[in-house]
């Protein structure tokens, strides 16, 4: 990732907060800005009035929610969206099965090529 | 018709018909009943159309054969019963039942009728039909259908278990048709033996000479005791009459027959009327119909004006065969006058209003009317399937009214009589009172028509044959017989009668009471037998010579038929007798006569012996008197003495007259009042019986109404109830419905899983059957739902363990309050049980799973960081892993619900600090997995500070948390540490700090504040169950 005109802005949305601090740092080191991150669907949501991220990294299962009700709203803004969880990705409800997908635990490597990836593919541009 | 039906098997039908009440007696019947094997059963019963019929399943209770629906094409199987089917009408055609729907017109119903028609018509003598307990006529022509074919016919009887509605039985037997009445079990016996009588007869007869023999033994029988010769009788007739009475009787050869013919005379007059039955038919006996037709009936028309009527009495006209017979005759012969004829009238009469019923419907199976022509047929009769109701036109002829010939008063300026049923069933004694009445009924040359059987020819003074062989007489005028109208006291007839037969018997018996006799026809006096009221009674010969009558009106009063010279002495004499009921003797009163004066003594004495007073009057002949001169110039120079003891008797007689017409003005005066009374009386009851038919009809009204309400409520009720067969028969869950008592009402399919349940253990106790659950006490389970009336709910499984079952007693209310019984419902559960059982073991393998890799975390981690990390930094690594795991053996124990705050400060306090200086003080709370999580995160990190800076860090120290709860969710916990070594606010925080301040802000959104007191750290937490509380 090279550093361009303005970093990376990412949604990210999970409610453990000992991965959501490790993979903001992280993202941070790799050069992207983390929007959040959010531990509910309501945090979430009100982090998308308040700005326009160029992709999400959201959880499945929260606390007390799951996040598929982020799903229309990121769809509606055309941000990518790359789903992470414990479960395995066909246990996942149907209306997830059209991101992309990485089970936990995983190597932040792996993250950040996900990430890569689809910045490359939605924001050429940017990239 | 051929009397050998040409059937496969010669089966006997039954044919049994019923209606209101009807269900009651054919249960016991077929209660009764213990199969008759080789008869075939039809019953018909009147039936709501459109209402589905349990008949089948209740008589299939009653009775061990089978009880089948008649179906259209059905074979009439022996030892079957065909039950109709509501709203269809059921007939027999060649040994198959005919099944047709009823048709919707019909007023009364004819189900029976028609069903004993077609028996009649197909079965003949092979048919039996049995009316039991109902309301209405139906059934009566049908037997008589059935009889006249040679049948046997029965009627529920009175006593036993009387029918509930008499009225069907009873039209029957009105109407002359049945052969034996009896209680329903006993009509269930008898036919078996009836049966078997009648497959015998099927079987070829042997010796037909013996037979012809006894024939002719039979018909010197009814000869002698009847007095009809029977001789010239059809042979096959006459035999299959007597093979009925034989039936009957249950006789199986002639000769036994012919010994009870001999011994019991009553049976002789039975099989005189089976003979005679077919008298009541339309034309019977053809011939004599055709003579009436063609010259008696022309004859009365030729004498009538249009403007006049043409009058017939039909005395005894039973079910109206006989009047509408001759009505059509009369229609006919109107139609060929080509002139308007007489208005016609058909007077039918009958005592029987039940029969006289059955004539007014005017509706007769077919089989009845075979003897009608077929043009008479067509033009009078209207064909309605097996039944032909009269038309219109002769049915307006006819009228039908309930009359006595004995009791009421007779009808007038009558045409034509015709009595061919009546005499039959009268003696001699009553044929004789009846005649002169239809002789006074009768216009002057007017034709009597009388039956078969009897005869007007003894009355020959009344009337003079036409056809003695057809037995139709004309009326004579010249009369000199007394009436004995019905308006006569029955004492007078009855004591008439009595000395007319005892007086003409004595003379026929024994010489010397011929010589008696014939001295007492000579010698004896005559004499007069009168009443208290001087009626003559009884005349002997020779009372010419002192009576004579006197002219007017005739009269039957003795002294107005006495000579006059005898009058004086015979009022005084009689009134003297009758007051003191005494002797009285007039000697020597002159009476002339012809050959000259004769003295005659004049004696009236009391006769007793009849249940009236009664006085024989006896003039006795004392011989010439002496010419006297007195007496040869009566009224000249009659004696001064003569004069005025004549004078003196006249007195006495003017007053005893005055007295007596004193007296009875004044009885006439007491029966006008009493009359008038009565009146008054008989009004004010008219009155009544208007007022109370008035309160009957509205109370029939609304009857009606409820009716139709039941009618409906019925019809749901019948549907709720087909819903609940149908979800009964189609559940799949085991369902046992008990009663009160806990006997089995009903069950479904699936629960014979669990009991072993056949459909006879209906009515059983359900504790009695044993179950295949493992440990369920069903007694104990039954008895404390019915004692607590609580639904119990438990969890059974089946002895095999295959089957797991969600056991439900629910106890349920009848709608007046009490217990109406318990529902048992076993919902398989097998399923739902494995599932869970294998999410069990899962869970198990997970949670083990998570530990393990927890541990196996640690051990990579010390493996992996031993010598490139700091030994402190991985110790720290490696307690977090621990108190996590900690953590989750809690959670894993708590099977991943909620656990309490202590336990997990217990947990995580004792665990690493392995001393017990720390105090709790608060609520139970329960937090959720979450929520346990975080907060045993900070509670390790506070009890490792505790230990290394704070209050556990020295010997004396303590820790003391202390929590609450305000307002249902907001929590506070205060972590105190005291007696530990002097705290200040350290330089900088650790990870431990951030992660505890961070983790718990982020994920629970709480909030810690520390306070470093000199006697130790403070921590406040506070957070909130944010709309999820404990």
């Amino acid at each position: 990732m090279t550093a361009g005109a303005t970093a990376p802005l990412i949604l990210l949305v999970e409610d453990e907060w000992l991965i959501a601090t490790t993979v903001a740092e992280a993202l941070n080191q790799h050069g992207c800005e983390v929007l959040g991150p959010a531990p509910t669907v309501a945090r979430a949501l009100s982090f998308l009035e308040a700005a326009h991220p160029h992709m999400a990294i959201i959880d499945f299962r929260l606390a007390r929610e799951t996040t598929e009700d982020i799903l229309p709203v990121l769809d509606a803004m055309k941000i990518p969206v790359c789903v992470l969880s414990g479960y395995a990705a066909a246990q996942l409800p149907t209306r997830y099965q059209c991101y992309r997908f990485l089970e936990k635990p995983f190597r932040m490597h792996e993250l950040f090529a996900t990430v890569d990836e689809l910045l490359a593919e939605n924001h050429p541009s940017s990239g | 018709m051929s009397h050998t039906p040409a059937k496969p098997s010669a089966t006997v039908v039954i044919g049994i018909g019923a209606s209101a009440g009807g269900v009651e007696a054919l249960q016991a019947f077929f209660a009764s009943d213990k199969g008759i094997v080789d008869a075939g059963y039809l019953v018909v019963l009147h039936m709501q159309k459109a209402r589905p019929s349990r008949l089948v399943e209740i008589l299939a209770r009653k009775t061990s054969m089978p009880v089948v629906h008649a179906e259209d094409g059905m074979t009439v199987a022996p030892g079957r019963v065909h039950v109709i089917e509501p709203g269809s009408v059921m007939t027999v055609a060649d040994g198959r039942l005919v099944v047709t729907v009823a048709p919707k017109t019909e007023r009364s119903p004819t189900t029976i009728d028609r069903l004993f028609n077609s028996l009649a018509q197909d079965y003949n003598d092979f048919a039996i039909g049995v009316v039991l307990s109902g309301t209405g006529a139906d059934g009566a022509l049908g037997l008589k259908a059935i009889k006249e074919r040679g049948g046997i016919t029965f009627a529920q009887g009175e006593d036993g278990s009387a029918p509930l509605f008499p009225e069907m039985p009873e039209s029957a037997l009105a109407a002359g048709v049945i052969d034996l009445h009896l209680p329903v079990e006993k009509i269930a016996q008898r036919l078996v033996g009836i049966v078997s009588s009648m497959h015998q007869k099927a079987s070829p007869k042997t010796a037909n000479e013996n037979n012809d023999r006894l024939c002719k033994e039979i018909c010197a029988l009814l000869e002698v005791q009847v007095g009809h010769d029977f001789s010239g009788y059809k042979q096959s007739t006459f035999v299959r009459r007597v093979e009925r009475r034989m039936s009957v009787l249950q006789l199986s050869t002639l000769e036994a027959y012919v010994a009870c013919l001999r011994k019991t005379p009553s049976e002789v007059t039975l099989l005189f009327r089976d003979l005679l039955i077919s008298v009541t038919s339309f034309f019977r006996d053809v011939e004599s119909f055709d003579l009436l037709a063609k010259e008696v009936i022309p004859e009365i028309f030729h004498n009538k004006k249009n403007t006049d009527e043409l009058r017939v009495w039909v005395p005894g006209c039973a079910t109206g065969e006989e009047a509408f017979s001759i009505g059509m005759l009369l229609l006919e012969c109107a139609d060929a006058l080509g002139r308007p004829g007489p208005t016609i009238r058909v007077f039918a009469t009958d005592i029987d209003e039940s029969a006289l019923g059955i004539a007014r419907k005017a509706r007769y199976p077919e089989v009845l009317l075979d003897g009608v022509p077929l043009a008479l047929r067509e033009k009078y009769f209207i064909r309605d399937q097996d039944h032909y109701v009269v038309h219109k036109r002769l049915r307006d002829v006819c009228t039908f009214s309930a009359h006595n010939v004995l009791r009421d008063p007779p009808f007038s300026r009558i045409d034509l009589v015709s009595c061919r049923n009546l005499l039959i069933y009268l003696g001699q004694e009553f044929q004789d009172r009846i005649l002169p009445i239809l002789h006074y009924a009768l216009r002057p040359d007017g034709f009597l028509f009388v039956g078969v059987a009897e005869g007007a020819t003894r009355h020959s003074q009344l009337f003079s044959p036409i056809s003695k062989k057809h037995r139709v007489f004309r009326r004579l005028d010249a009369v000199t017989g007394v009436l004995p109208l019905p308006l006569m006291t029955a004492s007078n007839r009855h004591t008439a009668h009595r000395f007319a037969t005892e007086l003409s018997g004595a003379s026929s018996t024994s010489l010397r009471k011929q010589i008696e006799a014939r001295v007492l026809q000579a010698y004896m006096p005559a004499y007069v037998l009168i009443n208290a009221q001087g009626e003559a009674v009884f005349y002997s010969a020779g009372t010419g010579r002192y009576l004579e009558f006197s002219p007017g009106a005739p009269s039957r009063h003795l002294l107005s038929n006495a000579r006059k010279e005898l009058r004086l002495s015979l009022r005084r004499s009689l009134h003297e007798a009758i007051s003191n009921h005494a002797r009285v003797t007039l000697p020597e009163i002159i009476v002339p006569r012809d050959d000259g004066l004769r003295k005659v003594h004049l004696v009236v004495e009391p006769f007793d012996g009849g249940p009236t007073p009664l006085y024989l009057v006896l003039f006795i002949d004392q011989g010439p008197a002496a010419l006297t001169s007195d007496h040869q110039h009566s009224g000249v120079a009659l004696s001064f003495d003569d004069l005025e003891r004549e004078l003196r008797d006249t007195r006495d007689q003017l007053q005893t007259t005055y007295e007596e017409f004193e007296t009875a003005i004044e009885e006439l005066r007491v029966a006008n009042e009493e009359l008038m009374s009565m009146n008054e009386e008989l009004q004010s009851s008219n009155e009544e019986l208007e007022t109370s038919k008035e309160e009957l009809q509205s109370v029939n009204e609304e009857l009606q109404t409820v009716n139709a309400e039941m009618g409906r409520h019925v019809e749901a009720l019948d549907l709720a109830n087909a819903d609940l067969q149908g979800l009964i028969e189609s559940t799949g869950i085991a369902t046992i419905f008990l009663d009160s008592k806990l006997a089995i009402r009903s069950y479904t399919q699936a629960a014979t899983d669990i009991f072993t349940l056949i459909p006879s253990d209906r009515g059983r106790l359900i504790t009695d059957l044993a179950h295949q659950l493992v440990d369920f006490d069903l007694e104990r389970e039954l008895n404390s739902t019915l004692v607590q009336r609580k639904t119990v709910q438990l969890s059974t499984t089946r002895r095999d363990g295959r089957k797991h079952y969600l056991t439900c007693l629910l106890p349920y209310s009848a709608s007046t309050g009490d217990l109406a019984g318990v529902v048992m419902t076993f919902v398989d559960v097998t399923a739902l049980t494995e599932a869970d059982a294998r999410h069990r073991v899962m869970i198990g393998e997970l949670n083990h799973r998570v530990r393990n890799m927890l541990a196996v975390v640690t051990a990579i981690a010390s493996q992996t960081l031993r010598g490139v990390s700091t030994t402190q930094g991985l110790e720290q690594f490696l307690d977090r892993l621990h108190a996590m795991a900690r953590t989750y053996k809690l959670l894993t124990e708590a099977n991943w619900s909620n656990m309490s705050l202590s336990d997990l400060l217990r947990e995580e306090l004792g665990a690493v600090t392995g001393t017990n200086r720390f105090e709790f003080d608060g609520p139970i709370i329960e937090l959720d997995p979450k929520y346990s999580l975080a907060m045993g995160m900070v509670f390790h990190e506070l009890t490792v500070n505790a230990l290394k800076y704070g209050g556990l860090s020295n010997e004396r120290g303590n820790v003391l948390v202390r929590w609450r709860v305000d307002g249902d969710r907001d929590v506070t916990i205060d972590w105190i540490e005291s007696g530990g070594p002097l705290v200040a606010e350290p330089a900088h925080r650790g990870f431990g700090s951030a992660l505890m301040d961070h983790q718990i802000a982020y994920e629970l959104d709480a909030r810690c504040d520390r306070a470093f007191k000199p006697e130790g750290l403070e921590v406040t937490i506070r957070f909130s169950f944010a709309g999820n509380p404990p």
